[in-house]
């Protein structure tokens, strides 16, 4: 079996680890030999180590009480990301409760591998049923992703151009669909999936960005896919939804969304792009698109996955992606400051202009009091006015164009995470795997070498299983060979199961590692992007400022103070 | 012109310095100061001018101020910064003394304040205020001798305009005089000049104006950029902590524009303190100088005041002579009457009954006029304050015209009732007279006589106070006006000194902003996609 296991690429686990199994050293399960020893112990499994796994799965053939089952080929324990606690939990929901992995080739067609519709139904009728799903909404990234990383790896991972703007925000009113905006959304691109290289032009609701983005989730799984912004920012809802305000607002950060699809060498691609960006039909052609990407998980089912491997651990971090998340939490640690900093400092800036404006006000007054230089005076209220809006539009600006930004970047932050969370699942995926392929292993050799403990004692359990079994008149070396038999297919299915699990690990990885050098450039470019509009909207304010105080200097220096003769009278 | 030298030459050695070119005065420095070692701690605050130093804590600028004002009450005193609030007491307890920011506000508004009184025509020739320039003199002694010790409680009873011929700024004999109406501020003038009234209701406006309106909002344009530069501060360090979390050129342009955002903050911090000095303080002085305005004006209007209780009080003295004499024509007439009886051969009793009917016949036929006299005479004693009091105090020795007055006719009544009862029995008439001859007055001639010649003092000093009155107001509302036309040019220049730094500052601080932004904007460019 260390035959088959030196094909396997082990690239998670490239440093040696005596948890894992190791291809380039003895016998993966050489440890667990020298430490749970060959004692032959009858068919029975370590009953302790497995417990867990068997419980939950309510047919435990290698229980003593079921000696029958062992015939049985699909008596095989789940293996999902295998910790107790997890299973545990999962036996409360179905949807997520673990298909069996009968070492079946799990390469199967995309349009199969929609778990959450198929798994329970072969689970529950039938657990028995070889079931090529482990895990459900991994099962279809990988397919897609190892489809396009084989279809990439060749050319390079720099995006086509595509300029994708969106422009004229329109309002509709529908009987049935109630009012909604459209957005016209021009694309020029020279990208041979469309129809051709003139700029086309279409009009989009909101919804219809959820759709894409919806469709790209599903397809991209290990793609940074770009989030939409929030359906209701709360500084949307201030204003009316249709207000200028709101849709200028929306319209910004969908232009954000379509400039990151633009820029996604694989992204742009898609064909659900691509019917987003071109169909005259988008109506039909957006359902036909659906069929066609595989639908999504329930939302249960991947929801409680995550929720589910927030409790188990990665054994082995592998310190590229460490390093990548810890980027991006600490970018989002600095954009959450300045986003926070920056709600105060806006409405200290909006009470600064508030105070300039009484203030100018205050002038105004003076000017109808002091007659003899009233003019003047009404020239330096109007001054500070003029300050004052300039003041507001430099903060309108920073608030649109930079903090807008800000937020933006955050939200693929959020996205970005949310894909590296998705690696580390696929790691937990093949560590489980390869912990469940470890005990199989030791549990061969246990039968194997029946009665040989690790340290030279008995175990107690095996010991009293046995008695029983022999007690039952049960033949302990016809049991012993069935379930070596059925161990060995177990072990083989397992396994092909994490070779499987290995290779979508380890090309989840590659896809993670390019999608973040594409998150990084992206971020870089969207920082540029930020801090030029956000230097400039300052830049543009003082520029203003010197040049309306300035305007102002000669209008004062004209009071005239007249010859105070009275003095000269008294010098004389 | 020629009164105004005269005040002008005093010719000591701070006025030789004050009148060099280009003399400022320089508040040096501002020491924590204790007399006795454990004695309470005051701040000295160090006055220089050229090359001659002193030392006056803020009490002291304080009773400058004061004798100041009192000297010259138709000036406009610049006024030196308020005390401590009580806030400011609550707020900082003892430590009021150690609060350096408001020393040095103090510093520089007492600065102010010197040169503004340097620089005034008159007040920066005064030699009081060169004494407190001197250098080791005790301003204690300056408040001790003259001219100080010689003021008058009132302003009102010294004459303050040079035009009067009277020494000015000095307590006054004849203005000081008992006789002399003491006006209170809410009289109502019979014939005020329009031109003041104008300037009273235009100074009004503007006080409130200034303390309400203007010095409020620019406070809070100041407080709130003090509070922004506070937040671009923090905001600072966040883009320098990002820049340290970034690389390359991305970690450059952050940490450029961290310290665009730290210039921010300096720039702002900056103009706080600039629109404080050149700004927040000149308006806060102006708000003061309008209060000050009106006190100098309310002083005109109670000198006019004074001048017309005068005039009406010589007036109601002209009256009451007249009165009197008219009693002395009387009295004469009777007594040459009596004369002629008495030579036909009556007693000294039936004299004194016929004085006595004389008396009556006196009530019956001049009742009117004396009753008159006495009620004029309360009305004006509701009126005019105090001087009912002084007046009665001052003749203590000799019999109050007023009182004697009084007794005399409130006294006379009964008599003439008592004689219609008792008409015929002479005797009786003789002991009732004889008795109340006793009991009021000994001698009604004398009296009278004696109350003609107050009456007539009284109107001579009246007629004096008056004189000199008119002039002193017609004079020192000529200097009122030029002093208020003075100010108002000296207010229009601060207005625009004050505007156009104003504006400097904030030329400067968007030009510094402007640059440093210019430069992280320049970096940001730098970043490579």
């Amino acid at each position: 079996m260390s035959d088959e296991y030196e094909n396997v690429e082990w690239n998670v686990h490239a440093t040696s680890d005596a948890y894992t199994p190791q291809v380039e050293g003895d016998d993966p399960l050489s440890a667990f030999s020298s430490s749970n020893g060959y004692q032959n112990n009858n068919d029975n499994n370590n009953v302790g180590q497995m417990k867990g796994f068997m419980s939950i799965n309510g047919h435990h053939d290698n229980s003593p009480s079921s000696p029958t089952l062992p015939t049985t080929p699909s008596f095989m324990p789940t293996i999902n990301n295998g910790s107790q606690t997890t299973a545990i939990k999962s036996a409360t929901t179905p949807t997520t409760s673990l298909p069996t992995i009968n070492g079946k080739e799990n390469d199967i067609a995309t349009s199969s591998s929609s778990p959450s519709s198929m798994i329970p139904d072969t689970h529950y009728t039938n657990s028995s049923t070889p079931d090529n799903n482990h895990y459900p909404y991994q099962k279809s990234p990988f397919s897609t992703t190892s489809g396009s990383s084989s279809s990439f790896p060749s050319e390079p991972f720099i995006a086509k151009p595509m300029v994708i703007s969106i422009a004229d925000p329109q309002k509709h009113t529908d009987g049935a669909q109630g009012t909604f905006i459209t957005y016209l959304i021009t694309t020029i691109t020279s990208l041979d999936t469309f129809a051709s290289a003139q700029p086309r032009s279409v009009r989009r609701r909101f919804q219809d960005f959820v759709w894409l983005h919806n469709a790209l989730l599903l397809e991209y799984p290990a793609a940074i896919v770009p989030p939409l912004p929030e359906k209701h920012r709360l500084e949307y809802i201030k204003g009316d939804r249709f207000s200028s305000e709101f849709i200028d607002r929306r319209k910004m950060s969908l232009q954000w969304f379509l400039n990151r699809i633009a820029r996604h060498p694989e992204i742009q691609r898609s064909q659900s792009v691509r019917v987003f960006l071109e169909s005259g039909d988008f109506r039909n052609d957006k359902r036909m698109q659906s069929r066609k990407v595989p639908p999504a998980a329930s939302v249960l089912d991947t929801l409680s996955d995550t929720l589910l491997n927030a409790f188990s651990k990665i054994k082995k971090p592998d310190e590229r992606f460490v390093d990548m998340k810890e980027t991006v939490d600490k970018l989002e640690d600095n954009l959450n400051t300045v986003e926070q900093l920056y709600s105060r400092i806006g409405k200290r800036q909006s009470d600064l202009q508030q105070d300039y404006t009484s203030f100018g006000q205050g002038i105004q007054g003076l000017s109808t009091l002091e007659t003899g230089i009233s003019k003047q005076l009404q020239g330096f209220a109007d001054v500070t006015e003029k300050y004052e809006k300039a003041m507001k539009k430099m903060n309108h600006d920073e608030d649109l164009l930079y903090l807008n930004d800000v937020h933006e970047l955050l939200a693929y932050c959020h996205a970005a995470k949310t894909t590296l969370r998705a690696r580390d699942q696929k790691q937990l995926d093949f560590e489980e795997l390869s912990a469940y392929l470890d005990r199989t292993r030791q549990e061969r050799e246990r039968t194997m070498h029946p009665g040989r403990h690790l340290d030279g004692g008995v175990n107690i359990s095996e010991l009293v299983t046995d008695k029983i079994n022999e007690v039952r008149g049960i033949d302990m070396v016809r049991a012993r060979r069935e379930k070596l038999v059925r161990l060995e297919r177990k072990i083989k299915e397992l396994e092909s199961e994490v070779a499987n699990a290995n290779d979508e690990s380890n090309a989840f990885n590659k896809q993670v590692i390019k999608e973040f050098e594409l998150f990084q450039q992206a971020k870089t470019e969207e920082m540029k992007q930020g801090l030029v509009a956000y230097a400039d909207s300052h830049i543009k304010f003082y520029e203003t400022g010197v040049s309306i105080w300035e305007s102002i200097l000669p209008t004062l220096e004209s009071i005239k103070i007249e010859d105070g003769h009275k003095e000269d009278e008294g010098d004389e | 012109m020629n009164n105004r030298q005269s005040i002008t030459s005093c010719g000591c050695s701070i006025e030789r310095l004050l009148r060099q070119e280009e003399s400022y005065i320089f508040i040096t420095g501002a020491q924590k100061q204790s007399d006795t070692p454990a004695g309470k701690t005051y701040i000295a605050y160090s006055i220089r001018i050229s090359d001659t130093e002193t030392k006056r804590r803020y009490s002291e600028f304080e009773s400058l101020r004061r004798a100041l004002s009192r000297l010259h009450p138709t000036l406009i005193v610049p006024p030196i910064p308020e005390k401590h609030s009580l806030v400011d007491y609550a707020a900082l307890q003892t430590r009021v003394k150690d609060d350096l920011p408001m020393i040095e506000k103090r510093k520089r508004m007492l600065q102010t304040f010197l040169n503004r009184v340097a620089s005034h025509p008159e007040l920066g020739r005064d030699h009081v205020f060169h004494r407190f320039l001197e250098s080791g003199v005790a301003w204690s002694d300056v408040l001790h001798s003259p001219p100080l010790s010689q003021l008058p409680k009132n302003p009102l009873q010294m004459v303050v305009s040079k035009e009067a011929n009277v020494q000015a700024h000095k307590y006054n004999m004849v203005l000081s005089s008992n006789l002399i109406p003491i006006p209170s501020a809410t009289y109502v003038l019979k014939s005020p000049d329009p031109r003041f009234e104008e300037s009273e209701k235009f100074t009004f406006r503007i006080a409130n104006y200034m303390s309400n309106n203007l010095d409020k909002s620019q406070r809070k344009v100041i407080r709130r950029l003090g509070e922004l530069a506070n937040d671009y501060a923090e905001l600072g360090a966040v883009y320098n902590g990002f820049s340290l979390n970034e690389s390359g050129s991305v970690a450059n342009a952050i940490e450029k524009i961290g310290q665009a955002v730290d210039a921010s903050y300096t720039e702002s911090a900056q103009m706080v303190t600039s629109l404080e000095g050149e700004f927040a303080e000149p308006i806060q002085e102006h708000s003061q100088f309008a209060h000050i305005v009106k006190q100098v004006l309310r002083f005109r209007h109670l000198k006019h005041a004074q001048m017309e209780m005068i005039e009406s009080s010589l007036e109601n003295k002209k009256e009451t002579l007249e009165s009197l004499q008219r009693m002395e024509g009387e009295a004469r007439r009777l007594e040459e009457a009596i004369s002629r009886e008495r030579t036909i051969g009556r007693n000294a009793v039936d004299i004194d009954e016929l004085n006595n009917n004389r008396n009556n016949h006196d009530g019956l036929e001049d009742m009117n006029d004396p009753n008159e006299i006495i009620n004029d005479e309360r009305q004006q004693q509701e009126e005019e304050n105090g001087y009912h009091h002084s007046y009665g105090n001052n003749q203590n020795g000799i019999v109050s015209p007023t009182t004697t007055l009084h007794s005399n006719m409130d006294a006379s009544y009964p008599p003439k009732r008592s004689s219609k009862a008792w008409a015929s029995p002479v005797k009786m008439i003789n002991a009732m007279g004889h008795s109340l001859q006793n009991i009021i007055d000994v001698d009604p001639e004398a009296t009278r006589r004696n109350q003609i010649g107050k009456t007539k003092d009284a109107m001579d000093v009246l007629q004096e106070a008056l004189e000199i009155t008119r002039k002193d107001l017609s004079g020192s509302s000529t200097e009122l006006q030029k002093e208020l036309d003075r100010f108002q040019k000296e207010k229009i220049k601060d207005l625009r000194d004050m505007l156009i730094a104003y504006a400097k500052i904030h030329i400067r601080y968007c030009q510094k902003n402007l640059e440093s932004w210019q430069e992280a904007r320049a970096e940001v460019d730098k970043i490579a996609i």
